[in-house]
């Protein structure tokens, strides 16, 4: 299911959905682990809650382009998360359905090995962060309470669930029905459409977005020829007199830990001192993945910076000053040709795709 | 060029180092029979001079491969003879620097995987996957990743004999559990471990899933014990409390035996399996496991190591002008069983710091102790989030130590320990391939450090000088790689070791400040009958100016100290010891403490 294809309407696609979701090969096949692209982990975690089989990222794939999970059916999550964009934005700060987030839209991709999500970590889980997409107001805006009922109304959709939950039932499932077709023992039967199910199908689609295969996976497999000299001499300075791994390291190219780089200091936006309450964590966000970061312009939490070229020179005179920038970071007092360098080897961080696969 | 232990230091993690800084020689097999719960049984199966905990036992248990560090060759010894080969033969130090360290046998107890230090011209530090035969023939270079992976430890052998489990040290630090294909040498990494350094890892006995340990936050911290399906499909943790947890090995009875304080006291825990799953409560087999190290199974026999002897602080006093020592050599007071690091006296003379792990929280944070320069009660503990410590120097003011060696995220570097706050400042990160720092000391004006810099060619090794407030370096003078340094008491002369082809190396003395040419006043050669130069021993002035205090180490480890009058002379033999690491000579000249790091261990067998 292409994005050509969801965009031509609701019922047809369905109907396509529904026909591969019950091939029997898909139905029975066998989706988890995912192969690793080389660079990545073969590890990926995962719910239990709900095998992860091709239906169900079949239907977490058509999920994704489902203008109908917004409250006015205006937008969907890859109205943001745009696939030709290595499932980020082009934008500084997108516009919600009421408002905006006052946030960059980062990439999804290679999303699934995180343990925390959003810039401010709110969410531990993907699901979890699904819904918190769906139902905030700044994004899709529409309450959870109706994800259910939108999607029951569309042909193909208990199909669609059917496929990708037959013959098991969900931890998380339990809610009420829609439309009021429990099975006799209180469980929901198996074409039964709960938000959670929805945000079981969306992690189990997003998973599947992996980035690898890079020039630097190449490299760093010992192909010594995938990276050009100024890329190595920017790798070198990445590692090294850059400090750029101090935070942007293992096969992610991130931490997993929340830092302040003193970018949008005085704003509005706390950051991760609004999930923690602690004054010491304001100003501080995700240390991002590089992956695909060539892809993935603006940047920063805010999308205040356009290009790479303001991002290195930013960190150069040592990033912005404020009560709590993060240790790490201290003017680099670089030569122009080793912004270069740094540069040329934050390219070599593409996948194999491209930006848009 | 470097020696073996030279290398071991700036960057093995002490879980293996301990096992390799044993003395070389022959141990005899022992007969030690315990007893605990009704069906458990232990017996000590090797103790002694030259046990050597570094590698695995055969799948029969008969066999234990190690490294005889008489040469830095990988060996397998039988347990029930104490008889022992050699599975490689790279000569001796002088004809190579190469060796091998850590090991795991095949599945069919026919070749052994093994971990070999081989430096390249552009990297000092490099370490390859390789796989030997029991019955001879050319070692096979499986994995070889210079630059992009550094260091590696091979874990286990998979049960169907294709993969070996091994943690890759990426060289952003960072550490991955991958499995690599024994007859490709492709690295799929399972997971990655961030800056997470894994303890031990196991095969289940179907080979379905491996058990690790890691620090359970940041890079050292308790652990916690984990189980994860080998296709990568899922994880389970099978210890995740506040307890240090810590994997010993996986019975075919489907038992995993892991190491754990979670009593309060350290004992070895029986945890059943079935499918990667906990089945059922684990249960304690053996109470008071003090200092135990995992080693690996065979079939259902567990063996692991107890250390019988640790890294302790020696002090005493010495008299350099005639030699010998004024007062016995003794060690510190303090509980037996803690490891003890380096170690530097305050400028007052009156307090001696020096770090130390303590148990049974094996994992548990470094620590630095202050205490009376007498070796009277312990004035201050402070933790500290180290992996390893290299070199402990005190300011000029007293207010805080410089720290060499691996800080937090397993950075090596220059850390500041400020010590009324307890906070920790990073002053300097080594460069990419770099060793640690060596001999750091401040400069008069205590705002710049001077040391010891090693890095792969182009960049100059030498004499540097770091300013503090500015990060900015100067090479002071270009030198081959130094073994250790000290500036005179006046600030005019600087004394340096520093090494020569061959394992050789010569102690000299140039102006602190100037071009003009170095004396040399010794000339080390590990063919003398006191040994080569002590790698770890240090370099120390006397407050007069009149002697340098150095040492001497042999293959053994038995150690010598020594003092040589700057002006000329014969050298005065001041004390013999054993393991002997960085002298720091108290600034009264008399009194003196090193860190014995003579670690011994038993190998015993624990079956049900």
């Amino acid at each position: 299911v292409t994005g050509t294809l969801v965009r031509t309407g609701g019922c047809a696609v369905l109907a396509v959905l529904s026909a591969a979701a019950s091939c029997t090969a898909h139905r029975a096949g066998k989706a988890w682990p995912l192969p690793a692209p080389a660079g990545l982990d073969l590890y990926m975690p995962a719910p239990e809650a709900a095998a992860i089989t091709p239906a169900l990222i079949v239907l977490g794939q058509h999920l994704f382009h489902e203008q109908r999970l917004s409250a006015d059916g205006s937008m969907s999550c890859a109205s943001c998360h745009r696939p030709d964009r290595a499932f980020s934005d082009t934008v500084a700060q997108p516009a919600g359905v009421y408002g905006r987030t006052g946030r960059n839209t980062p990439s999804l991709r290679n999303v699934g090995y995180a343990s925390s999500f959003a810039w401010d970590g709110r969410s531990t889980s993907i699901e979890e962060h699904v819904l918190h997409a769906i139902s905030s107001p700044g994004e899709l805006a529409l309450p959870l309470h109706e994800v259910a009922g939108r999607l029951d109304a569309v042909p193909g959709y208990r199909d669609a669930f059917r496929q990708a939950f037959g013959g098991r039932r969900s931890r998380r499932d339990g809610g009420a029905s829609a439309r009021g077709d429990a099975r006799p023992d209180g469980a929901p039967d198996d074409a039964h459409i709960t938000s959670d199910r929805v945000a079981l199908a969306l992690g189990a689609y997003i998973r599947t977005l992996r980035s690898g295969d890079a020039p630097v996976d190449r490299f760093r497999a010992g192909d010594i020829a995938a990276l050009g000299a100024n890329a190595r001499a920017g790798l070198a300075l990445f590692l090294g007199r850059g400090n750029c791994a101090a935070c942007h390291a293992g096969p992610l190219l991130r931490d997993g830990q929340f830092r302040n780089t003193g970018v949008g200091w005085g704003g509005p936006d706390a950051g991760r001192a609004l999930v923690t309450g602690r004054p010491e964590d304001r100003g501080r966000f995700a240390t991002p993945s590089l992956r695909d970061v060539a892809c993935t312009s603006p940047y920063m939490h805010d999308g205040s910076m356009a290009t790479l070229e303001e991002v290195i020179d930013f960190y150069d005179a040592g990033g912005g000053a404020n009560p709590y920038l993060d240790g790490e970071i201290t003017p680099l007092h670089l030569q122009p040709y080793e912004k270069e360098a740094l540069l040329a080897f934050l390219e070599t961080l593409t996948g194999a795709g491209g930006c848009a696969h | 060029m470097l020696r073996n232990f030279a290398i071991l230091l700036v960057l093995v993690p002490a879980a293996v180092l301990t096992a390799c800084l044993n003395e070389a020689g022959r141990g005899g097999t022992a007969a030690a029979v315990a007893t605990h719960a009704s069906d458990i049984r232990t017996w000590r199966a090797w103790s002694g001079e030259g046990v050597d905990l570094s590698g695995a036992p055969s799948p029969d248990g008969k066999l234990l491969s190690y490294v005889d560090w008489e040469t830095g060759d990988l060996a397998v010894r039988e347990l029930e003879t104490g008889a022992h080969r050699r599975l490689t033969a790279k000569g001796t130090w002088q004809d190579s620097e190469e060796y091998a360290l850590a090991s795991v046998f095949a599945p069919d107890g026919n070749a052994v995987a093994y971990s070999w230090f081989r430096p390249q011209p552009d990297q000092l530090i490099h370490y390859e996957l390789r796989v030997v035969e029991l019955d001879g023939g050319e070692p096979r270079v499986v994995y070889s990743n210079p630059g992009n992976v550094p260091y590696l430890v091979p874990m286990a052998w998979s049960p169907d004999g294709r993969h070996v489990l091994t943690v890759l040290y990426a060289a952003d630090r960072t550490t991955q559990l991958a499995l690599v294909d024994v007859a490709s040498g492709e690295a799929q990494v399972l997971k990655s471990l961030g800056w997470r350094e894994p303890g031990k890892a196991v095969y289940s006995p179907d080979g379905g899933f491996v058990a690790y340990d890691v620090p359970a936050d940041g890079t050292n911290s308790p652990r916690d014990l984990f189980v994860l399906a080998t296709d990568g499909s899922r994880e389970m943790p099978v210890a995740r409390d506040v307890a240090d947890d810590r994997v010993l090995g996986w019975l075919t009875s489907g038992e995993l035996v892991f190491l754990s304080d979670r009593t309060g006291r350290p004992g070895i825990w029986s945890q059943p399996m079935r499918a990667g799953r906990p089945a059922g409560a684990a249960t304690l087999l053996v109470p008071d496991a003090w200092a135990v190290r995992g080693i690996g199974a065979a079939g259902n026999r567990l063996m692991y190591g107890v250390a019988v002897e640790s890294p302790r602080v020696i002090a005493g006093a010495i008299d350099a002008e005639r030699g010998g020592v004024l007062v016995e050599l003794a060690p510190l007071p303090h509980q037996s069983a803690d490891r003890h690091g380096p170690l530097d006296w305050s400028p007052d003379g009156r307090a001696l710091a020096y770090t130390f792990r303590a148990v049974p929280q094996q994992a548990a944070l470094m620590r630095v102790m202050v205490r009376g320069a007498d070796g009277g009660s312990a004035a201050r503990e402070i933790e500290i989030e180290f992996e390893r410590v290299r070199h402990v120097r005190w300011s000029p003011d007293g207010g805080s130590l410089l720290l060499v060696g691996a800080g937090p995220q397993g950075r090596g570097g220059i850390y500041r320990l400020v010590l009324a706050s307890g906070q920790l400042e990073r002053i300097a990160v080594n460069p990419p391939g770099a060793t640690y720092a060596r001999s750091p000391e401040w400069d008069g004006d205590a705002r710049s450090i001077r040391f010891l810099r090693h890095e792969p060619p182009p960049a100059p090794t030498g004499l540097v000088s770091l300013d503090v407030a500015s990060g900015e370096e100067r090479l002071l003078r270009a030198l081959p790689p130094g073994v250790a340094a000290a500036r005179s008491p006046d600030g005019e002369w600087q004394a340096v070791i520093v090494a020569e082809p061959r394992d050789r190396a010569r102690l000299e003395v140039f102006p602190a400040d100037g071009p003009a040419a170095a004396r040399t006043l010794v000339h080390f050669d590990p063919d003398d009958a006191h040994g080569g130069v002590n790698w770890q021993g240090g370099l120390n002035w006397t407050p007069d100016g009149r002697y340098l205090i150095y040492s001497r180490s042999q293959l053994d480890g038995r150690g010598t100290v020594w003092a040589i009058p700057v002006a000329g002379g014969e050298p005065r033999l001041l004390f013999e010891d054993r393991s002997i690491a960085e002298v720091r000579l108290h600034p009264d000249g008399r009194r003196i403490a090193f860190t014995r790091e003579r670690e011994r261990f038993e190998l015993w067998v624990l079956e049900r």
